[in-house]
């Protein structure tokens, strides 16, 4: 109904700093199979922005094109660094590349086992992310890890064990611990609570949510669970076959859906 | 003397709303139009009218939950003015931060978090230390009657009316120039709709212009000065 609402180009408020990351007509296609069509928007520092739609929408293709994991087939992704300095993702060296990669942003995946090592212990993937920062002191790598064990609420004596030794709501704090552990600004999450019982869900949304608010993180998250985006995003997206096919307050888009697709998605929900 | 006290603080204008149900044949359900209402500081309005006729979708409006077909709705934000029909959800987030506040007639509960937690955040977003923020929510769940062996527990599993009074207590933790709320006493016993009365007074006093629904004609009374008749469609 209203896609021309995520590309309007709206000003900084007052005070405010400029957008993390501006996404300008993006667009790719796997051969000639369209993956995602002409997305644009401005991610401001703070925010917590969800990309909502069903599998085969697009969202994860739009996730990994905004992480660099890929080049888009057109369209740009500029982002602003530490520094002020504006970069486009997919011009930049590999030497910025990397930095940035391991220094500014986070990517929390589904499955826990693609974003840890799981033959290295609990304190070993976490100081290892500090050690690509440029950490050497082992003790305070160590206490680091076990101070970070301590906020994904996972007991300090667990910090010698390797993550296939944990359950899988543990496994996925670690990988969130690995990955906040280096103060990122910007952290994409793909489904971070999509493999998880709902009793442990309902811990790591609680936990997900804290961390972004107390650090002030920027994130996109991609999630097909419109309760999730409910809670943690403060705007969203939402894709089908590739487009957006509304946008804006998260509350607004749950609760007064203008969209036919948005309609049926809202209205699919199980009430419980 | 300040000259800008008795300018409106919430001010709208042609304001409509309908609902086109795509999933249901392509339904339109009219919420209201064409409203004109201005709202001043210290001032109540007390939205009246039968089931049906738009009170709550009126409310959700003003909130920016509900999203308008035409109008405005022009808050005066700080030393701005941000039209909650048209605003960015920044700007709307930024709003709803501190200059308006809701009460809805249901607690949207939030996993695990403690209902002394859910009311000190309001606090601690800002800027308030946390053993601070705590002791100010202790004292207002104390003033409604919420026990406090149940200060540490989520409010999942209270009951409609303890539910309710956390959700006042985050209503009222702080002042907002605008305050909404939606049937605050619907499910509340004599004493404890008292204290919301009293609460509600008190916001009042302190500048908060209220619009509200008030089922309780005895309430309605008791807090506003001016009614606002919404007529079925």
């Amino acid at each position: 109904m209203m896609p021309d609402e995520i590309s309007r180009r709206t000003e900084a408020l007052p005070g405010e700093e400029p957008a993390l990351l501006q996404v300008e007509g993006l667009s790719h296609y796997y051969g000639e199979r369209l993956g995602c069509r002409d997305i644009s928007f401005d991610l401001w520092p703070g925010e917590v922005l969800g990309i909502v739609g069903e599998s085969g929408s697009g969202k994860s293709t739009l996730l990994n094109l905004l992480a660099g994991r890929f080049p888009p087939s057109s369209g740009t992704i500029r982002y602003r660094d530490a520094e002020g300095l504006t970069h486009d993702i997919n011009s930049l060296s590999e030497a910025v590349r990397r930095r940035i990669l391991r220094t500014e942003w986070g990517f929390v995946h589904q499955h826990p086992r693609d974003g840890l090592r799981m033959r290295v212990s609990a304190g070993g993937n976490i100081g290892e992310r500090l050690m690509a920062c440029g950490s050497r002191h082992y003790g305070n790598i160590r206490s680091t890890a076990l101070d970070w064990l301590e906020r994904v609420e996972i007991a300090a004596d667990r910090i010698d064990d390797r993550p296939t030794a944990y359950s899988g709501g543990m496994q996925q704090r670690l990988q969130i611990a690995r990955n906040l552990v280096s103060g990122p600004r910007l952290v994409f999450m793909d489904e971070p609570t999509g493999g998880l019982d709902v009793s442990v869900q309902a811990k790591l949304l609680d936990l997900l949510r804290q961390l972004v608010r107390g650090l002030g993180l920027s994130v996109v998250l991609v999630t097909h669970d419109l309760a999730v985006a409910r809670l943690l995003a403060h705007r969203l997206i939402v894709m089908r076959r590739g487009e957006v096919v509304e946008s804006g307050l998260s509350d607004q888009v749950l609760d007064d859906p203008h969209h036919p697709y948005t309609q049926l998605l809202v209205s699919s929900i199980l009430q419980g | 003397m300040d000259t800008t006290v008795n300018e409106p603080v919430l001010s709208v204008r042609g304001l409509s709303k309908s609902f086109t149900l795509h999933t249901q044949g392509g339904t339109v359900i009219e919420a209201f139009a064409d409203l004109d209402i201005a709202v001043r500081p210290g001032e109540c309005l007390a939205l009246h009218g039968p089931s049906g006729a738009g009170k709550s979708t009126l409310l959700r409006a003003l909130y920016a939950n509900y999203k308008p077909c035409s109008g405005s709705i022009i808050v005066k934000h700080g030393n701005s003015q941000v039209d909650m029909a048209t605003a960015s959800p920044r700007a709307v987030l930024s709003v709803r931060h501190s200059t308006m506040g809701y009460v809805s007639q249901f607690l949207r509960v939030i996993p695990r978090v403690s209902c002394l937690d859910i009311v000190a955040e309001r606090l601690s977003l800002h800027g308030e230390k946390d053993d601070a923020a705590r002791e100010k929510a202790g004292e207002l769940l104390a003033r409604l009657r919420i026990p406090k062996g149940l200060w540490n527990l989520a409010p999942a599993t209270f009951s409609g009316g303890e539910q309710q009074r956390v959700n006042i207590a985050r209503g009222f933790i702080r002042h907002y120039p605008i305050l909404l709320l939606d049937e605050p006493t619907a499910s509340l016993d004599a004493a404890n709709r008292e204290t919301v009365v009293a609460l509600i007074r008190e916001a009042r006093s302190a500048g908060s212009a209220v619009i509200g629904i008030f089922h309780d004609e005895a309430v309605r009374d008791a807090v506003a000065d001016r009614v606002f008749t919404l007529r079925p469609h």
